[in-house]
């Protein structure tokens, strides 16, 4: 028998002796490439790659390079060859080639040369007539910022002419190539000539606002901390008050956690999308680099979906779903906890890439197979951190799933039957079960993905027998569904809302079920309307333009089923009924919209345009956000047991309707013209006007959001105290203390049902049963 | 801007906007009248159902109200789909249909630009009027041969008038281009279709009038994407 203090020391040494496997194991991964040939495929960006090299013996030699530039000059360019070795002057035919890069500036023929030499990217090399000769003359124009250094790379070939016909293979023997490189810097990278004002960097806003934000953030924290005993203020207290906070299970708390994670991540995807939204505001803008732009709305997108839409909808589940089934707390508290850290630390691996200036550029779709290349033109390095973050996420989402799934299923109090459950569970059950059907396809997609950037395999390299549209499928088939997971929880918020401000039961709540579950299940079968264009037989595209249809007829029973709950009833206008209102219109508009992209004559022009763009914000934003945001200010008295403030609420509510309606309405106009999305800029002038528009409206809609963030944070302390029951509501959680107390219930409730209670028939046409309600038989 | 007047997208989107807007005024009309009709004057005024904590309320329903906009979505959709369904036909199958006399280019796309490729003979010779072209007989970076093919090498696109055009859409992999996806996009006909690397694809699309239009990359495909740019012209008689 082993003492108790020898297990201990024994398991010790086999975990860290675990660890540190893995952690070779880490080391080494990144180290592996395999390829399929065996070798390394020949770099062919050079232009010389079928070309022997020969260093030594060719010699390039560029006159006419300035010692430093001045921003807008031409300088002209005398390029030469020579090889003593390769005589190809006698065959006056296929005598040498050149390939000039430059990192800036640009190019043009020098007198003479038109035919002889082109513009290609990134510099300029010579025709197929241009073949016949060793010497060429270019013009370089200097970029305008003399506060750079431009290099330049110049590949040379002396050819010997034996590449007469269309003899490749021959024609290269025997060739020999070599390089000249040369840095100008520019006039104000010398420090003379003219000054440039330099402007700040994006890159830099960017982190700026992010580093400020969290360390406002940790502030805030310590504020918080300060506030909660300002007397026995003491801040050692601090680690023990945050080590509360890090190990609670508690599904109040946890939740909190989620709201804040969210929250936090909502106001960073706004910075993104505001900074690319300066960069597109007028045509040939250079805000941002390329790179930049790219690896934002790459992070907008993730951010946005991953980190502030799905956190936010988990923190409402986590606090209200307990509360409006009766139940004590989540069927599995630690495992809760663990969802929640695990997306806090994949937050961490979704951002490392960016902090180095190397962030992942592959959209939040990230299709493979862009998202798998490595190298020059492939996909930047913090990719490989992106994914793997990606897979953290799924497995964080797949806990808080089965926790919900498990909860509802099985903790429902007496009198809270499948049929008398408040429509948010029914929609945050549905979006869970949905969620936890789709995200394995995700899992299996981005682990694939992974290992092709880390260990070389080629799930989606087709030069290898990879299938470059695999990724498609499988991220469409967690990606439809997942947007209905997004969607569905605001439906459930709506109901609630709108039957609480109305101050009678919703409309047709079986119908309401019903066209959940109907969403549910079509949710499965549309994926392909994201790859109506992606080359695949028609009849697969037809099954999936029906299914697409389809999705509209349950939605639009929904928005009726609202609409008549609204009838004969007595509508309060607080600010959560503003947005459910709000929620109402921009929604509609977002799913009429939809109807426009299964259509193929009108999805080969819409597809990858700003319409998809304007559709899905409508959606998103008019609809999960919308509805997440008449949720915070329904249960924020809930949690805190004070009201939101009305009158900053009105206003929020104002500004961001108006807003976010100049910021999407017009990108329908430009996905019509034909303005496809992802560009980092746009040459077409026409564009400006709505560009400049929707990059003013969207800054007044970031910064709105202030408004809320500030309302948040003074409510907390000076809000209007409230009761159990604020607004009236029906279902459980109005039946417990504002704030609730741990456990959530003492005694474990009864729902009552007052359908039993009135059972004479009340006659009638249509239209006055639907007045009065209906009676059970 | 956006797709000419004779386009299939043109028409479609005459039907798709005016149902759209007949639901969008239904559905809003109904709303602003329901939310000021039925707005509470008082606080005291009684409301048919009493919401009590803890109490699910008395549930209201109607089937033939629920039916009904049940069935006459159901009805509009179906319709909706019906169309959709011609249109379907129009771009996908009827172009590649054996009988039709369709004009063949192939368009090759790379990291990041595109080639054309030009391999009809009447084609060429009716193009070869604008004085572009070389003709020879050549293979593709892609592994095509083209017979007395004909490529301009300017970046360029050049079509005739009124021909049913059949683009076959390829990845240049020549081994130090990486293989990913693209998508030429002509807003100006409303067509775009994916390359693939691996797979052949391939769109269809009918110039009607003369003039120099935009084609771009509508595949999201590395840093300079957005510089994936082109012109299409389309040049002689349309008659």
């Amino acid at each position: 028998m082993v003492k108790g203090s020898e297990l201990m020391n024994k398991n010790k040494i086999r975990v860290i002796s675990l660890l540190f496997v893995i952690f070779i194991a880490l080391a080494a991964t990144p180290q592996m490439t395999s390829y399929p040939t065996g070798v390394n495929r020949a770099n062919g960006t050079t232009g010389c790659a079928c070309h022997s090299g020969g260093a030594g013996t060719t010699t390039v030699i560029v006159d006419g390079m300035p010692d430093s530039f001045v921003g807008g000059t031409s300088y002209e360019l005398n390029i030469t060859i020579s090889n003593p070795n390769i005589a190809g002057a006698e065959l006056s035919s296929n005598m040498g080639g050149f390939r000039l890069f430059a990192t800036d500036g640009t190019f043009s023929a020098g007198e003479n040369y038109t035919d002889l030499v082109q513009v290609m990217d990134g510099g300029i090399t010579h025709t197929e007539s241009g073949n016949d000769m060793r010497s060429w003359v270019v013009v370089w124009t200097a970029p305008d910022n003399e506060g750079q250094i431009v290099d330049f790379t110049v590949h040379g070939n002396a050819v010997n002419g034996n590449a007469v016909g269309n003899i490749p293979a021959d024609g290269n023997s025997g060739d020999k190539w070599s390089t000249f490189q040369a840095s100008i810097p520019g006039a104000a990278a010398l420090g003379g000539g003219a000054i440039l004002i330099e402007q700040a960097e994006p890159y830099e806003v960017a982190i700026a606002a992010i580093t400020f934000g969290i360390a406002l953030f940790s502030l805030m924290l310590v504020y918080v901390f300060y506030r909660n005993n300002p007397d026995g203020f003491n801040l050692n207290g601090l680690t023990e008050w945050l080590k509360k906070w890090m190990t609670t299970t508690d599904h109040k708390e946890v939740g909190t956690l989620y709201f804040v994670f969210s929250f936090l991540f909502l106001l960073i995807g706004g910075i993104f999308a505001m900074l690319f939204r300066l960069q597109l505001a007028v045509a040939d803008n250079d805000f941002l680099t390329q790179d930049q732009y790219n690896s934002f709305f790459t992070l907008h997108g993730t951010t946005m979906i991953f980190l502030a839409a799905m956190p936010m909808i988990a923190a409402f589940a986590n606090w209200i779903i307990p509360l409006q089934i009766g139940a004590k707390d989540l069927a599995f508290p630690r495992v809760n906890a663990m969802g929640f850290w695990m997306l806090a630390f994949s937050s961490v691996l979704l951002y490392g890439g960016v902090m180095s200036g190397e962030g992942a550029d592959i959209t939040w779709t990230m299709y493979a197979p862009f998202s798998n290349s490595l190298g020059e033109k492939g996909a930047s390095a913090g990719t490989t951190l992106f994914v793997a973050g990606i897979i953290m996420l799924g497995i964080s989402s797949t806990l808080s799933g089965v926790n919900f799934i498990a909860t509802v299923m099985t903790m429902r109090a007496p009198g809270v039957t499948w049929m008398k459950m408040p429509l948010f569970t029914w929609s945050i059950f549905v979006a869970n079960a949905m969620l936890y059907l789709s995200l394995p396809a995700l899992i299996i997609g981005t682990v694939y993905l992974y290992f092709d950037r880390t260990i070389g395999t080629h799930f989606y390299d087709a030069a290898v027998g990879g299938d470059p549209i695999l990724w498609a499928h499988l991220f469409w088939y967690f990606g439809h569904p997942e947007v209905y997971v997004v969607i569905l929880p605001a439906f459930g918020v709506v109901s609630e809302v709108l039957s609480t401000s109305a101050k009678r039961s919703i409309f047709g709540y079986k119908s309401m079920v019903y066209a959940l579950a109907g969403i549910g299940v079509l949710g499965f079968i549309v994926w392909g309307h994201h790859m109506l264009t992606s080359g695949m037989d028609p009849t697969f595209r037809l099954i999936m333009m029906l299914t697409t249809m389809l999705v509209a007829i349950p939605t639009g029973v929904k928005i009726f089923n609202w609409l008549a709950t609204l009838w004969g009833g007595s509508l309060v206008f607080k600010t959560h009924t503003l947005w459910a209102l709000g929620f109402l219109v921009t929604f509609t508009m977002g799913g009429i919209s939809g109807m426009f992209f299964p259509v193929a004559g009108l999805d080969t022009h819409f597809h990858d345009t700003y319409f998809v763009v304007a559709h899905f914000h409508y959606v998103l934003v008019g609809g999960t956000l919308f509805g997440m945001f008449s949720a915070i200010y329904y249960w924020y008295p809930k949690a805190v047991g004070r009201k939101l403030d009305e009158k900053l609420g009105l206003l929020h509510f104002i500004i961001t309707f108006i807003a976010m309606n100049g910021t999407f309405w017009p990108m329908h106009q430009l996905g019509i013209e034909g303005m496809p999305r992802r560009y980092h800029t746009y040459s077409v002038d026409s564009w400006s006007e709505l560009n400049s528009f929707i990059t003013m409206s969207a800054l007044i809609m970031g910064f709105a959001q202030l408004i809320l963030t500030w309302n948040i944070i003074r409510s907390y302390k000076y809000g209007e105290k409230c009761g159990k029951d604020p607004w009236g509501g029906w279902s459980l959680e109005w039946t417990t203390t504002s704030p609730p107390p741990t456990p959530s219930f003492h005694e474990i409730p009864t729902q009552e049902d007052d359908n039993l209670h009135h059972v004479e028939s009340t006659g009638g046409g249509m239209f006055s049963r639907m007045w009065k309600g209906v009676e059970p038989k | 801007m956006g797709p000419a007047d004779y386009t299939i997208f043109r028409s479609l989107m005459k039907t798709w906007n005016f149902w759209s807007l007949v639901v969008g005024i239904l559905t809003f009309a109904l709303l602003f009248y329901l939310i000021i009709r039925f707005r509470q004057i008082s606080p005291k005024e009684e409301t048919p159902e009493k919401l009590t904590p803890g109490v699910f309320p008395k549930e209201r329903d109607n089937l033939t109200l629920e039916l009904t906009w049940f069935i006459v979505p159901t009805i509009l959709v179906l319709y909706l789909t019906f169309i959709a369904w011609q249109s379907m036909i129009t771009v996908w199958v009827d172009p590649y249909s054996e009988d039709e006399d369709t004009w063949d280019i192939t368009i090759e796309a790379y990291q990041w630009g595109w080639n054309f490729y030009y391999h009809d003979e009447i084609l060429i010779t009716e193009l070869n009027e604008t004085g572009n072209f070389t003709t020879s007989t050549f293979t593709t970076p892609t592994g095509t041969e083209i017979v007395d093919g004909a490529y301009t090498g300017d970046g360029n696109l050049y079509l005739p008038c009124n021909r049913v055009i059949k683009a076959k859409l390829v990845t240049l992999n020549d081994g130090g281009e990486l293989p990913v996806l693209h998508a030429p996009f002509i807003p100006e006909w409303g067509i775009k279709e994916d390359t693939v690397p691996g797979i052949e694809t391939s769109m269809s699309f009918t110039p009607k009038e003369t003039g120099t239009f935009d084609l771009f990359c509508a595949e999201y495909c590395g840093q300079q994407h957005s510089k994936m740019l082109a012109k299409v012209h389309v040049v002689g008689a349309c008659g």
